[in-house]
């Protein structure tokens, strides 16, 4: 187990390592470069250059991409090309708060989908079954930037509510803090919810059909019991296995939500990174999104023999 | 100098198309400057021999010297300028419809800004979000009057008055010397010094693509402090527009102190103006108070602005629906209706965004290079129709350069070809040049600068069989086509520069830095050329005429119309100024809060 779970990070480094290399690459190849929108309007080539020269990118691609690396093995991640600041500190203020969105849009997501899945199943074609499948289509097919438009525009237009215009860390005021997160985690949550949601039933109603539950029943095990102890734990497991699976989504619907709830999160980071082209910015990001992505699977991965033991044994 | 080759460094232009600044007044009166005559706006007394001074407001704010001379009408002569008389003005009394009542102190004004500005060095960057903070934390030597009555379309607000910088004196053409306000005081706790204004303006035109504004000042020979209150310029060549150059907004003081110590400001505010930082958390807030030992007394009302940084449009509609900002600007007529359905009793101004969009055709690319071809193309656009369509019916016919030049501009219905849309004449003129069945063409595009107008335009051009595609573009994608002229045809924006010459040199001098499609010829060249040398007003209006004219005539930008933008704000705020232009600054120094 140890011996896995060491190879498995392990690998996680040529990974980041390749992935540094077409971050690289990429940006620079995208039409539209930081020197030209630090001038905007002006065409001047020769202030381009200087601009250039001051920023360090007049040299070769390979050659910056040596200089970075070589920063970046000391742990140095470089600083904004816009802002100055350490991109390593940024990413700091702003990781906290998706992470934030993503446990809480989780947490929604599982709320959901869980119980209302496991219902769906339990009462097959009745009405609560179809109410839910309604709702969980319903998920999948809203985009969540609409929701989250719809979200905030409503209650300002119906109650003059909006949420908070700045955020506030939860440690500072948890309160201030779970207003202006609430609606950006449920439009994030709710689309996750349906497919979860939907997961759920279908795995329920597989469990159900399975011979140790008719056993079960068989053998005059109260209903509360088989539901709970049989059919849910068995039909989580895959369940469990998706929504690790998902888990990375949220950074990227991150992106979108976080601009429209103006939470200063990775996300809306990394969307400003990529229009401004600051490319020391953008690589970390990317860096780190890779990473928490390749940690997730791991997880993922470990969850299984946790959940299962027939893994475990395997 | 020579405005044809002459380098610009742009004001950027936010999403909002922010206004450039007009510039017209001073222009009048810069005209005077060649005969050694010149005479300040705001002059209360005329000097012995060429010396002329401003008035102090000395320690009444009320007491503004009042623009007299060269300001009253856009048809003032070259020697219309030479008295003035001091005058209360109404700068410090709030408008009509945005006042009644005292002004009351205290509270705070939510406000947002869609970005953050890049960084806080008052004398680099021209970014608007930039500008519209610092100017409420700095001070120039002057600045435009802006005030609430004195909206910044108003002849009143292109007049520069005294602000860190009492009166100065035009020794001969070449050297102006300003004298210093006594008793400033930065941020900080530190004097203002000579020292720090010569360094500022020094530092301001480094010679650095970082120092935005260093072409305003490249006619300047050397600033020195010459007395602890007193700064002089002196120049290398007779430069008119210098006095507006040192009232823009762009042209701060800062201590001189902090830049030795930091190397730069980039993250700190320590300036003179009204306003000093509180706190800045980038991407989040930035919230503003007030600087107890600002020179003006009472200024300003309020006792803080909390500026939320805010991209997402919905949410900042939302936020002004439920009250959570003061101020929502600029908002378009349908955002209007919702925002009324709301709350009916918001004040709404309404003001041209002033900027000039249009299509820009690449000559170097056939078929632009033939003029009947984009003559062609502008009889075929129906400005009305894109009024209708885009603006809601809000706006107005526009061609050539931007109605920001009032007094300077030709009515549309006088410049040639203004009996557009003419389908009969567009498919003559595409004959002769031999596109009798049309053509295809792309036309690059970004949303954010008149994309719709474009999309308007492209169903235009299907009647004399041009088939134009709007090609969508991510904006530094865009930018780098524009500014390369990749492009045959691109749907664009720009902000007006100061000055009328400013705007035409730098767009279409042959050599000149936003010249994208290759525009102008060499007979334009020698109408600007011409027009930056005549001093004289109304010589100088007829040259300018001219190349309107010109423009209109050879179609290098098929222009679209001017819109109609709204500022809303609750109605609780008080003697806000609709300046939708970040280089007057100026932003919240008479607003106070009635609640």
């Amino acid at each position: 187990m140890r011996t896995y779970v060491l190879r498995r990070i392990t690998l996680i480094i040529p990974t980041i390592f390749l992935v540094s290399i077409v971050v690289f690459a990429l940006i620079r190849a995208i039409p539209g470069d930081v020197v030209t929108l630090m001038l905007q309007d002006s065409k001047d080539p020769q202030q381009a250059e200087q601009l250039r020269q001051q920023l360090g990118l007049d040299k070769p691609v390979v050659v910056q991409y040596g200089i970075w690396l070589g920063h970046a093995l000391q742990g140095d991640l470089g600083t904004s090309l816009w802002t100055k600041n350490s991109v390593v500190g940024e990413i700091s203020r702003a990781l906290p708060v998706t992470l934030e969105l993503a446990i809480i849009s989780m947490l929604i997501a599982s709320l959901l989908a869980i119980p209302f899945g496991l219902i769906s199943a339990l009462m097959q074609n009745r009405f609560p079954d179809y109410l839910v499948r309604i709702i969980s289509i319903t998920g999948l097919s809203i985009p969540n930037f609409w929701l989250g438009t719809l979200l905030i525009m409503l209650p300002a237009i119906w109650f003059r509510w909006s949420p908070p215009t700045t955020y506030v860390s939860i440690f500072a005021d948890p309160v201030q803090n779970l207003k202006q997160f609430m609606l950006p985690s449920l439009a994030l949550g709710y689309g996750f919810s349906a497919i979860t949601m939907r997961l759920m039933r279908s795995e329920t109603l597989e469990v159900m059909r399975q011979d140790y539950i008719r056993t079960a029943q068989a053998k005059g095990l109260a209903s509360r019991a088989l539901v709970i102890r049989h059919i849910l734990r068995n039909a989580l497991i895959p369940v469990i296995t998706v929504m690790g699976a998902q888990a990375r989504l949220f950074l990227g619907g991150a992106v979108l939500i976080e601009q429209i709830f103006l939470l200063p999160g990775l996300g809306r980071l990394t969307l400003w990174a990529i229009q401004v082209r600051d490319y020391p910015q953008l690589q970390a990001n990317i860096l780190i999104i890779v990473i928490i992505t390749l940690l997730l699977n791991l997880l993922t991965d470990l969850s299984y023999g946790w959940l299962d033991p027939r893994v475990r044994l395997a | 100098m020579g405005v044809v080759g002459r380098q610009k460094q742009p004001q950027s232009i936010g999403e909002d198309r922010s206004p450039g600044l007009s510039r017209r007044d001073l222009l009048q009166r810069g005209a005077l400057l060649g005969a050694g005559v010149l005479a300040a706006p705001l002059l209360a007394a005329c000097g012995g021999g060429s010396t002329v001074g401003l008035t102090a407001t000395s320690a009444s704010a009320s007491t503004q010297p009042a623009a007299t001379s060269g300001s009253g009408s856009g048809s003032t002569s070259g020697t219309g300028g030479t008295s003035a008389t001091p005058e209360t003005s109404a700068s410090a009394s709030p408008s009509a419809e945005q006042t009644s009542g005292q002004p009351k102190k205290g509270g705070t004004l939510k406000w947002y800004l869609p970005d953050d500005p890049p960084d806080l060095d008052p004398q680099m960057q021209t970014t608007s979000s930039l500008q519209w903070v610092l100017g409420m934390c700095y001070n120039g030597l002057l600045r435009y009057n802006v005030g609430p009555g004195n909206g910044p379309e108003s002849e009143a607000a292109a007049t520069p008055v005294p602000d860190l910088a009492l009166k100065y004196e035009n020794v001969d053409e070449l050297t102006y010397v300003f004298h210093l306000r006594q008793g400033v005081k930065f941020h900080d706790g530190t004097d203002l010094t000579a020292e720090d204004v010569a360094f500022s303006l020094n530092r301001i035109r480094t010679d650095s693509p970082e120092f935005q504004r260093a072409y305003a000042f490249a006619p300047v020979d050397s600033v020195e402090a010459t007395t602890p209150d007193s700064v002089t310029i002196k120049l290398k060549e007779p430069y008119a527009a210098l006095i507006n150059e040192i009232a823009a907004a762009y042209t701060r003081i800062a201590p001189k102190h902090v830049i030795d110590e930091k190397g730069d400001m980039k993250q700190v505010i320590v300036g003179t103006g009204p306003f000093k930082l509180k706190s800045y958390q980038r991407g989040q807030q930035m919230v503003l108070e007030r600087n107890d030992d600002y020179f003006e007394p009472d200024i300003p009302y309020l006792d803080s602005i909390e500026i939320a940084i805010m991209p997402d449009n919905s949410s900042q509609l939302a936020a002004f629906n439920s009250h959570a900002i003061d101020i929502y600007q600029p908002a378009n007529s349908s955002q209007l209706d919702t925002m009324k359905k709301v709350n009916p009793d918001i004040v709404v101004t309404e003001y041209a965004p002033m900027g000039l969009n249009g299509i820009g055709c690449n000559t170097q690319v056939k078929p632009f290079d033939d003029v009947r071809v984009r003559q062609a193309l502008w009889y075929a656009i129906d400005q009305q129709k894109i009024i209708d369509i885009v603006y809601a019916g809000h706006g107005s016919k526009q061609r050539a350069v931007p109605a920001t030049y009032a007094g300077w501009v030709v009515p549309y219905d006088q410049l040639p070809m203004s009996d557009a849309p003419n389908i009969d004449k567009a498919k003559a003129l595409l004959k002769e040049a031999g596109y009798e069945n049309g053509f295809k063409v792309k036309c690059k595009s970004v949303y954010r600068y008149s994309q719709k107008e474009a999309t308007v335009a492209a169903q235009l051009f299907k009647a004399i069989g041009v088939d134009m595609e709007i090609v969508d573009m991510e904006y530094g994608a865009f930018l780098t086509a524009r500014n390369n002229g990749d492009f045959d045809l691109i749907a664009f924006a720009l902000a007006p520069f100061g000055d009328i010459s400013d705007f035409t040199a730098a767009l279409y001098g042959t050599q000149a830095s936003r010249n994208y499609g290759h525009w102008g010829d060499a007979d334009l060249d020698a109408l600007l050329e011409k027009g930056d040398k005549e001093l004289d007003v109304d010589k100088r209006k007829a040259i300018y005429a001219d190349i309107q004219k010109m423009l209109a005539e050879k179609c290098w930008v098929i222009d679209f119309p001017e819109d109609k933008l709204f500022d809303a704000v609750h109605p609780y705020v008080k003697g806000f100024v609709s300046a939708q232009n970040p280089e007057r600054g100026l932003g919240f120094w008479h607003v106070w809060l009635d609640k």
